[in-house]
């Protein structure tokens, strides 16, 4: 295993979520009705849900504009062209809309090898917290990515 | 949930969820690349199909009461791919909170059988 992977700091950063990437976000995912709270009573139409999918692309705000595993690639640590998604998981604590300020820390939580048939593949688990201004949890993302190392 | 049809994809909708989400891996648009990689042709981005599945629980469940979803990319899902999303209720029962929640088993499959993503989800209100 190679330790510099540990190396990588986690990284903190700022989320706005906001209206515009709602809705881009909800229309590129196909949503027939981006705007669905406006129909809704009593909510602001200068308020949209934030597509839960979304929630993993809050690296976009992030200072270097990458997600945990491109900081292993730009280190020479992962090959990006060998590595796949392989699962994902999301805890939401409470829904999300746009208009919030959300604070976000990614890190690595864990690296794993597995010897298969086609090779050894390595597992590199990312987890990104996301939580209110004032401590909140709001979503937790686990995320697997998968690297064929031969 | 009621299944829910989607495609065939195109490449237009991965260059618009590569410009919502920012993944601009070149599996998702550039042939050569990827038959370089050893793959067969162009595929989606995992979230693109997991963003669909999540669009279709909130759209029928209500988009305040997802509160878990858990997704494995099976196979790839690639470009002309049609798409069915499915979910099924599995265990209906009482949250810590005290709130009333369902386990649902998912799947998206395409036209040709192949189950491309499968998952789990929670639905529910927040505590």
């Amino acid at each position: 295993m190679d330790d510099k992977l540990w190396n990588v700091p986690p990284v903190t950063f700022r989320f706005p979520v906001e209206w515009g990437k709602c809705r881009e976000f909800a229309l590129a995912l196909l949503d027939e009705d981006p705007a669905r709270p406006e129909n809704e009573e009593g909510s602001s139409p200068s308020e949209l849900p934030m597509p839960p999918i979304m929630a993993t692309c809050a690296f976009r705000y992030s200072p270097d504009n990458m997600p945990p595993s491109a900081r292993l690639v730009e280190r020479g640590l992962v090959d990006r062209g060998r590595m796949l998604q392989g699962g994902l998981e999301f805890e939401f604590h409470r829904p999300v809309r746009s208009g919030e300020d959300l604070i976000v820390t990614d890190r690595l939580d864990r690296v794993h090898d597995k010897e298969t048939s086609k090779g050894t593949l390595r597992f590199l688990e990312f987890e990104t917290s996301i939580r209110s201004a004032d401590g909140e949890p709001v979503c937790t993302i686990r995320t697997t990515n998968i690297e064929r190392r031969s | 949930m009621p299944d829910r049809r989607v495609g065939p994809v195109t490449q237009d909708h991965l260059i618009r969820f590569a410009g919502a989400g920012g993944d601009f891996n070149r599996f998702h648009y550039d042939a050569e690349f990827v038959h370089s990689r050893g793959f067969k042709g162009i595929f989606a981005q995992g979230l693109f199909t997991a963003g669909i599945l999540g669009q279709t629980l909130v759209a029928w469940a209500g988009w305040d009461m997802l509160r878990k979803l858990k997704v494995r990319f099976a196979e790839p899902v690639w470009l002309g791919d049609e798409l069915s999303f499915s979910a099924v209720v599995t265990r209906v029962y009482t949250a810590e909170s005290g709130q009333i929640w369902a386990d649902l088993d998912c799947v998206v499959s395409s036209a040709d059988e192949r189950r491309v993503l499968t998952g789990s989800a929670t639905i529910g209100a927040a505590a």
